[in-house]
């Protein structure tokens, strides 16, 4: 700990002197892993309108800011919880006061530790009836070497997805090749270049210990955006969303919280018929999903995949980002229709 | 074999003192599904054994005479194959398999047989297998028309049998089924109940509950189960005596349990939340559940035949799952995220609301108390 303090207060020196970018203030610890704010992070943003609210999960209690992309930093006034698990939760109620745009979050410990995490906090104006969004999958990072194929790649889908009127990014899993910490710290750099919230889960290329969460905390969360809500979920393990451990409960509960949506997508790496019964029975028997968005197999789904086998639920699966592919959804009142994949290259 | 953390030291401690369950209970502990291993919690001595051999361990059962645990496993690059451990060599018995994906083993009462589903590519594909001890070998139940299957359970008496032959002019069975060379195979080797997944007209998925033996499957008479199409069934659970069942089914529009007794098939756990996860006492008094009507998921038991429901470990800012009775059916053991990594909490039936925690450090998941020592 009194390392990375040193560190952090010898990165702050250098910036006083020179000045370098907001990229690499203060932010996570120095290998790139989340340090005191563990959500809202890159990879699972809060996105939100004035007026709402939203919950921080911290290490320590401290005081939380909102910094804008000019470094002006707005204080909040959270009501801070101490959870049984040892962590903070602080929920947040956003005035008017904050005008629309993308956020980082930053806390100041007790401990006097400063931690940001950039673009985790989106404000929106409001949100509308239609809107789009667009769907990555495999990105397979290596290096942040652009002169690897899978990197230049993801650059360039990068810059045609901020280009895009998509609103939002899903990227579900496989983010890197092997799962390393530097890795994960290359799809990070890489995923600050977005000018849209990014939500992100792991892959089973992802599963190399518990590096994914070291940089994301988590691969099971929800959303909502429009009428709209999101399940994202895990299934990057060999046995893919085991019935033991804890995913069942939150699913089950965002399940049931997300029912008087519009529409509700399963959001994942990718569905095989050994995937846990428990998970299956909560978002596709019971109160099915009405569609699940996957990649993990580096193709389109055919005719015959575009229904999982229970009956009700519409699959899009969209080809790897690492052979050039992202596709962008339009969603609206008659339900969500897909466009022509794009290609980079 | 390794000491156990402190927690397991002060639960011993409080054990002398303050008359705390004895016993063991296996589990499965790691950090992820990579490195799960099943775990014995020697409650009595304050000591845990871990099984190294294998990876991905998963869905540990005891033997009925509490000497052996079946489990899955992955034994180097291949799929999931069933290992049978034996708690007093402290050995390791792999079976042999025809298919590369095994997994949800069910021993039969007497202990010579071990079922199990077993596939290649999962859900649509998945036969039920029974391991024979005495030759060693493998052999496919259910005949041709069992289509897939999951979640077997061995009846342990035959008074399903003796039920069914006072009815047998009243009720109608599947078509094609075998009647006489169902009790002839039943009362000679056994019968169980599982999962049946099958594709309707529409080429949908449904699940059905079928009765399974040796070459013939049925599903339940439709007197008992009509429209059973429209719903999904799932997790059969035979009480101890055998005969009556629990079972989950959407029926009703969420997830609810029901009973198979002696007087027909009733709902005996009516929320809007899902009810899932029933689990028999050994005394075959209560049922155990799971349900998330208090928020998040807690634990219950159920009286089946008054349909009478009590909280049993239920809070606002944890969950408890997979709960397990000791074999006097006066405590249980669950799983829990009160203190952030789920671990083995124990509580007793009678007692308040106090729970205990017996695990810490990994994760630990699963627990099946082992039963009594015959």
């Amino acid at each position: 700990m009194r390392n990375t303090i040193l560190k952090k207060i010898f990165i702050t020196a250098i910036i006083v002197i020179f000045g370098l970018p907001p990229s690499l203030s203060l932010a996570r610890n120095v290998d790139g892993t989340l340090s005191l704010i563990k959500l809202p992070n890159e990879g699972v943003p809060v996105v939100v309108a004035k007026g709402q609210d939203f919950k921080v999960l911290t290490e320590n209690k401290g005081e939380l800011f909102l910094v804008d992309g000019d470094g002006k930093k707005f204080p909040l006034q959270p009501l801070w919880k101490s959870l049984s698990s040892g962590k903070w939760e602080a929920k947040v109620w956003l005035s008017e006061a904050y005008p629309p745009g993308a956020y980082s979050i930053q806390l100041i410990g007790d401990n006097g530790e400063v931690d940001t995490n950039f673009r985790s906090v989106w404000i929106f104006e409001g949100f509308y009836e239609y809107y789009t969004f667009a769907h990555i999958s495999d990105v397979h990072i290596i290096s942040m070497d652009s002169s690897n194929d899978n990197t230049a790649t993801f650059e360039k889908v990068i810059n045609r997805v901020n280009s895009s009127d998509a609103q939002f990014v899903l990227i579900t899993g496989d983010i890197t090749h092997n799962g390393s910490i530097e890795e994960m710290k290359a799809f990070l750099k890489l995923l600050n270049k977005f000018v849209k919230p990014t939500f992100v889960c792991a892959g089973n290329h992802d599963r190399s210990s518990n590096n994914y969460e070291l940089f994301f905390y988590t691969s099971t969360y929800a959303f909502r955006f429009s009428k709209d809500g999101y399940i994202v979920f895990d299934s990057r393990e060999y046995r893919v969303a085991d019935p033991w451990d804890e995913q069942d409960n939150v699913v089950y509960r965002y399940r049931r919280e997300l029912k008087p949506s519009r529409w509700v997508f399963g959001v994942t790496h990718r569905y095989e018929y050994t995937m846990g019964m428990r998970l299956q029975l909560a978002l596709f028997v019971d109160d099915p999903v009405d569609y699940l968005l996957y990649g993990h197999i580096h193709r389109e789904n055919t005719k015959e995949e575009s229904v999982l086998p229970w009956g009700k639920t519409t699959v899009f699966v969209v080809p790897a980002c690492k052979d050039g592919y992202f596709r962008v959804y339009d969603v609206g009142e008659g339900g969500v229709f897909p466009r022509e994949l794009t290609s980079v290259k | 074999m390794s000491v156990l953390p402190i927690v397991i030291v002060s639960f011993v401690v409080l054990k002398v003192f303050v008359g705390l369950p004895d016993g063991d209970i296996a589990c499965l502990s790691g950090e992820d599904v990579d490195t799960f291993r099943v775990t014995i919690i020697h409650l009595g001595e304050g000591k845990e054994e871990k099984i190294e051999e294998g990876t991905h361990h998963g869905n540990p059962v005891w033997s009925p005479d509490g000497s052996k645990i079946a489990f899955s496993l992955k034994m180097g690059s291949g799929g999931l194959q069933i290992g049978v451990y034996d708690v007093v060599s402290k050995s390791l018995q792999v079976l042999n398999s025809s298919y590369s994906w095994n997994d949800e083993p069910t021993w039969s009462p007497d202990g010579k047989y071990l079922a199990y589903i077993s596939c290649e590519k999962g859900l649509v594909d998945q036969k039920l297998m029974v391991h024979n001890f005495e030759d060693g070998k493998e052999e496919n139940w259910g005949g041709e028309k069992l289509p897939s299957v999951m979640k077997p359970m061995w009846f342990p008496r035959l008074d399903v049998l003796n039920a069914m032959s006072a009815t047998v002019t009243q009720v109608t069975y599947a078509e094609g089924f075998n009647l006489e060379k169902f009790f002839e195979e039943g009362y000679s080797l056994g019968v169980l109940v599982g999962v049946a997944v099958i594709r309707t007209a529409s080429s949908k998925l449904s699940t059905e509950l079928v009765l399974i033996s040796r070459t013939q499957t049925t599903t339940l008479p439709k007197e008992l189960m009509a429209e059973s199409l429209r719903f999904e069934e799932y997790a059969p659970q035979v009480s101890p005596k055998g005969s009556s069942m629990a079972f989950e089914s959407n029926e009703g529009g969420d997830r609810e349990i029901y009973y198979l007794g002696r007087r027909g098939i009733s709902n005996i756990t009516n929320h809007t939340s899902a009810d899932w996860n029933p689990v028999w006492a050994p005394n075959g008094e209560w049922l155990a559940f799971e349900s998330f009507r208090s928020g998040r998921r807690g634990i219950y038991r159920v009286y089946p035949e008054t349909a009478r429901v009590f909280p049993m470990v239920v809070s606002a800012d944890f969950d408890a799952w997979s709960p397990t009775w000791a074999p006097d059916s006066k405590w249980i053991c669950f799983v829990s995220n009160k203190a952030g990594k789920p671990q083995l909490y124990i509580k007793s039936i009678g007692s308040g609301n106090e729970i205990i925690q017996i695990t810490e450090g990994a994760k630990h998941l699963s627990p099946q108390w082992r039963p009594k020592i015959k």
